[in-house]
């Protein structure tokens, strides 16, 4: 199934994950991450972004592909994770 | 005959075991090697291992798909999803490990599963899934009425017969024995190669400290091993830790130990050169923002996938 989304929503989705993935608050994650940089800066384990990737397939209600069938670079940061997750789901329009 | 070797930390423990290959010209039947503290490592030999690894992805194809130390490590206890020290974190990490795997199901390089995915998600023989991990540590944790006034109880299966007393250590209140099994049956788990070669973990309980026996049917000592042993102190760690007992020491037995790589004499001399000191071993999650990349292989030219 294909949900169509705006990416906002999809950085938003990701982020929360991480958060839940962490036991953190979002506002704690988003601290974090101006703090180091940027969404391209913060570097995610492959297990950490398994994890992100399998509660936003449960957001969208979606299938999205593991970080085993993928290229470190499509997973390790959460902007790579953002990018990975719209180019599955975001209207052509919002890519 | 069997081969036995010891170390203190999985360095010396690795380099030990692999001294007695090298004599035995790279293949050992039935091999224990002994890591009485397992707490720590030798980075310089993790070091020499990851450099011999790094040279052979870079020459022969069959290697082009090796590992760090620290991705095969994660394949048995991924440090990044326990949040040691945090309120709640051992539910967090079984959680987060059960999550991982709805994702990692429907890979197309999902093969027989992982390690991880055994110890959460055993298929169990009623066709549903045991929670090895969360039971063993409930156990040990001595929470559980039933298990507290039946103290000794092997759970050498983990989805029956776990309320059958060990007759033999009834009067023994201090002690008591854990299993996870790793492999499913083999129906499940066809593959002559390719598929688990850790088999079966077994946790002891003696005097408020819990050791750990894992069984492998085949152990690479070159690709696998040493990232094996790191996986295994660090669920080790966690398994004790998490049910307020002190970590004992590590056994790792194998049926066929195998050098599977070229270049042994080169490796034994390097990692000896490089061995000598011992550091304790990350345990637990990097805070969030800091950098993985270090426990990376060295960078290939055009990237490489993931654990």
């Amino acid at each position: 199934m294909t949900t169509v989304v705006e990416v906002d929503a999809v950085r938003t989705a990701v982020v929360q994950a991480l958060a839940d993935v962490e036991g953190l608050d979002v506002v704690e994650v988003e601290a974090i991450i101006a703090a180091g940089g940027g969404d391209g800066a913060l570097q995610l384990d492959s297990k950490q972004a398994e994890v992100i990737i399998a509660f936003v397939e449960e957001m969208f209600g979606c299938e999205l592909p593991s970080p085993v069938d993928l290229r470190k670079d499509q997973f390790s940061t959460v902007a790579a994770l953002v990018d990975l997750v719209a180019s599955a789901i975001v209207a052509p329009s919002e890519a | 005959m069997g081969t036995y070797v010891t170390g203190t930390d999985i360095g010396a423990a690795w380099l030990a075991a692999f001294r007695a290959l090298h004599a035995q010209k790279g293949s050992i039947v039935n091999l224990a090697v002994d890591i009485t503290a397992p707490m720590s490592e030798d980075v310089g030999v993790r070091h020499a291992i990851e450099d011999t690894l790094v040279g052979l992805r870079d020459s022969h194809r069959d290697f082009a798909g090796v590992q760090s130390m620290h991705t095969v490590a994660n394949t048995v206890f991924p440090i990044s999803l326990y949040r040691h020290g945090a309120e709640g974190a051992a539910s967090r990490f079984i959680a987060n490990a059960l999550k991982g795997e709805q994702n990692r199901r429907h890979a197309s390089h999902r093969r027989w599963g992982t390690y991880l995915g055994r110890l959460v998600a055993y298929p169990a023989r009623d066709g549903q899934a045991t929670n090895q991990l969360a039971i063993n540590l409930e156990r040990l944790s001595g929470k559980d009425r039933q298990w507290s006034d039946l103290y000794e109880v092997p759970i050498a299966s983990p989805d029956g017969d776990h309320y059958d007393p060990d007759w033999e250590d009834l009067s023994r209140s201090s002690s008591a024995t854990g299993g996870a099994v790793l492999h499913g049956d083999t129906r499940l788990d066809p593959l002559r190669r390719g598929g688990p070669c850790l088999a079966h973990i077994s946790l002891t309980l003696d005097g408020g400290v819990v050791s750990m026996l894992a069984l492998y049917r085949r152990h690479s000592y070159v690709t696998r091993a040493y990232g094996n042993f790191l996986g295994l102190s660090r669920l080790l760690y966690f398994m004790a830790h998490e049910s307020g007992h002190d970590v004992g020491n590590l056994m790792v037995v194998t049926g066929h130990a195998t050098v599977d790589a070229p270049g042994r004499a080169n490796l034994l001399v390097a990692a000896e050169a490089a061995a000598g000191t011992s550091t304790p071993i990350e345990i637990g999650a990097r805070p969030l923002g800091t950098t993985w990349s270090d426990l990376d292989l060295h960078a290939p030219a055009d990237g490489a996938s993931a654990s």
